[in-house]
C-alpha cells in the first residue's frame, strides 16, 4: 500500500476507533499527555509494518499499545514519575463531594502507582473487560500470570486505598 | 474482590478518560515521525560508509580516476539529510580534501556569452544576446590542481579561441594565454593583474562573474563552496548523470541545481543562473598522476607570436 494511501486509512481507522484506543492509553500511561504519546509510538509501529497486516489493524495497535507501556515504563521508571504527578489533589478528576465518587478516583489514582504488569492486566480485566484468556493473550502470557497479577494488583489497590483513604487531609475526608 | 469493587474501578476508569479525544492528524504526524527516525539511520548509516570509505581511500591511495560504479557499490544508500549532504560536499570540496583529486569540467555557455581572459586565471563572461564577437564561447573545458588552472575556450562548432593556464606563485597569480585566432599568446604576472574592484564580485559574493584565479579562495571548489553557504538547498532524490547515480541538491538562491557523486560528494554537475538562462557544468575528478597533471600544462604551437597582455 502506497504511503500516503496508509495514512489516509489510518486517519478514517481513527476516527472510527481512535477515541476508545487513546482511553485505553491514557489509562496504561496515566495522563492525557502521555496517553497520546504512547498511541503516536504505537501508530508509529503500526505504520512501519502496514503493509504486513492484514485485515483490522486494532489488534496490532492494541497490543502494541500494551507492550510499549510495559517496556517504556519499566525502562523509564516512568510510573514514579507518573505517581507524583498523581498525588491526591492533582488529578484531572472533579469530586462531586460523595464517597463514592471519591473512591472511584482514588482507585484510578492508586492504579498508576501498581507497577506496568500489574496495572496493564487490570486494565485489559476491568477497562477492555477482556478474558483472562484473552488478556494473556493480548500482554503476551500465560493464563496463570494474568490470574496472579490480577490478584496482586487488586489486593495492593485495596490496601492502597485504605492507606490513602485513613491518611487523607482532614479537610479533605468525605463526611 | 466484590463485584461493586470492580464496578467502582471500571467507573474510576470511564470519569478519568471521559475527557479524551483523539488529536486531529495523528496518522500524518505518525508518520513524519517514521521518515524523520528513517532519515536520522540512513545519515548514520552514510556516515559510516563515508569513513570506512576515506579510511579505503587513504590506505590505497589515489590511482586513478575515481570510479563511480565502485563508488556506488560502496555507497549503496542513499543519503536523506540536506545538512549533512551539503556538509559532506563543502568538506570535499575544501582545500586540503582537494589534494588528491584533479578537477576536469566542461562548462556550457548560452548563445551570445561573451569570455575574455581578463587578467592572470581572471576570465571575465558577460551577455550580448544577438552580437557577434571573436569572443563569443560555446563551452569551455578546465583542468584544476592546488593553484594551477588550465581553461580552454571554444566556440560552439568547437573551434578553439584560447587556452589560458594560470599558477599562484611566491608574487601572485601568473598566467599564460594563448590566442588561436590571430596565433598569439603573453603572459600575465601578478604586477600586471586587474584590482579586485576592477574584477567584479569575488567568488565568495554570489556575483555573476566566475573567478577562476587560481589561489586560496579562488577557483571552482571555493566558488560551489560559497554558494552552499549562501544559498537553501534541498535534496530532491537521486538522477542519472553521466553514468552516476548522482544525489541531487535544488536551491533557492545562488545554485540552481547540484549533482554530487554519493561516494565521493565531489560535484558531477552544477546548474545556476547568473542571467536570463541557467549554465550547466559537468565535472569528472581524476587522480594528480603524472598524465594527469600534464593535462594542465600550456604549451604554445610552433609560430604563434609572442605579445604584450592586453590592458584590462
Amino acid at each position: 500500500m502506497e504511503p500516503d494511501r496508509a495514512v489516509a486509512d489510518l486517519e478514517q481507522f481513527l476516527g472510527e476507533r481512535g477515541e476508545q484506543l487513546l482511553r485505553t492509553a491514557v489509562l496504561l500511561a496515566g495522563s492525557k499527555e502521555a496517553g497520546e504519546d504512547l498511541l503516536q509510538a504505537a501508530l508509529e509501529r503500526l505504520l512501519r509494518h502496514w503493509q504486513t497486516i492484514e485485515g483490522n489493524p486494532e489488534g496490532y495497535l492494541r497490543r502494541t499499545l500494551y507492550h510499549l507501556a510495559a517496556d517504556g515504563w519499566r525502562r523509564q521508571r516512568a510510573w514514579q514519575r507518573q505517581f507524583r504527578l498523581l498525588r491526591p489533589g492533582t488529578d484531572t478528576a472533579v469530586a462531586d463531594g460523595t464517597a463514592e465518587v471519591d473512591l472511584r478516583d482514588a482507585l484510578v489514582r492508586l492504579l498508576m502507582q501498581l507497577p506496568p504488569r500489574q496495572r496493564s492486566v487490570l486494565v485489559a480485566r476491568y477497562w477492555e473487560q477482556l478474558s483472562e484468556a484473552e488478556t494473556a493473550q493480548l500482554l503476551g502470557c500465560s493464563v496463570g500470570t494474568v490470574k496472579s497479577a490480577t490478584s496482586r494488583g487488586l489486593s495492593k489497590l485495596r490496601e492502597l486505598s485504605t492507606f490513602s483513604t485513613e491518611h487523607q487531609p482532614a479537610g479533605e475526608r468525605t463526611p | 474482590m466484590s463485584t461493586e469493587f470492580d464496578e467502582l474501578l471500571r467507573d474510576g476508569m470511564e470519569r478519568f478518560t471521559r475527557d479524551v479525544g483523539v488529536p486531529r492528524g495523528m496518522a500524518l504526524k505518525a508518520r513524519r515521525h517514521q521518515q524523520k527516525r528513517r532519515a536520522k539511520l540512513r545519515a548514520v548509516t552514510a556516515a559510516g560508509t563515508a569513513t570506512a570509505l576515506a579510511g579505503a581511500v587513504a590506505a590505497a591511495g589515489v590511482t586513478g580516476a575515481f570510479s563511480s560504479a565502485g563508488a556506488q557499490q560502496i555507497h549503496g544508500r542513499q543519503v536523506q539529510t540536506t545538512a549533512y549532504v551539503v556538509t559532506r560536499v563543502e568538506r570535499a570540496l575544501a582545500p586540503a580534501a582537494q589534494d588528491n583529486v584533479l578537477g576536469y569540467l566542461r562548462r556550457e555557455y548560452r548563445p551570445g556569452s561573451i569570455l575574455v581572459p581578463a587578467g592572470p586565471g581572471l576570465l571575465r563572461v558577460s551577455y550580448r544576446p544577438g552580437a557577434s564577437s571573436p569572443w563569443s564561447v560555446g563551452y569551455t573545458l578546465s583542468w584544476m590542481y592546488h593553484g594551477t588552472v588550465k581553461v580552454s575556450a571554444f566556440t560552439a562548432t568547437g573551434q578553439r579561441i584560447f587556452t589560458d593556464g594560470s599558477t599562484m606563485g611566491q608574487a601572485g597569480p601568473a598566467s599564460t594565454v594563448v590566442m588561436y585566432r590571430n596565433g598569439t599568446w603573453w603572459t600575465w604576472t601578478a604586477a600586471a593583474t586587474p584590482t579586485r574592484a576592477a574584477q567584479g564580485p569575488a567568488p565568495s559574493s554570489c556575483g555573476p562573474d566566475v573567478l577562476l584565479q587560481p589561489g586560496p579562495g579562488n577557483g571552482w571548489p571555493a566558488f560551489i563552496r560559497h554558494q552552499l553557504s549562501c544559498g537553501e538547498y534541498t535534496l530532491d532524490g537521486r538522477q542519472r548523470v553521466d553514468g552516476i547515480d548522482a544525489i541531487k541538491i535544488t536551491g533557492n538562491k545562488g545554485l540552481d541545481t547540484l549533482w554530487v557523486s554519493p561516494a565521493t560528494y565531489l560535484p558531477v554537475r552544477v546548474i545556476f543562473t547568473f542571467g536570463p538562462k541557467p549554465t550547466q557544468t559537468d565535472f569528472s575528478w581524476l587522480a594528480p598522476t603524472p598524465a594527469n597533471l600534464a593535462l594542465l600544462h600550456v604549451s604554445v604551437p610552433a609560430g604563434f607570436r609572442q605579445v604584450p597582455p592586453p590592458s584590462s
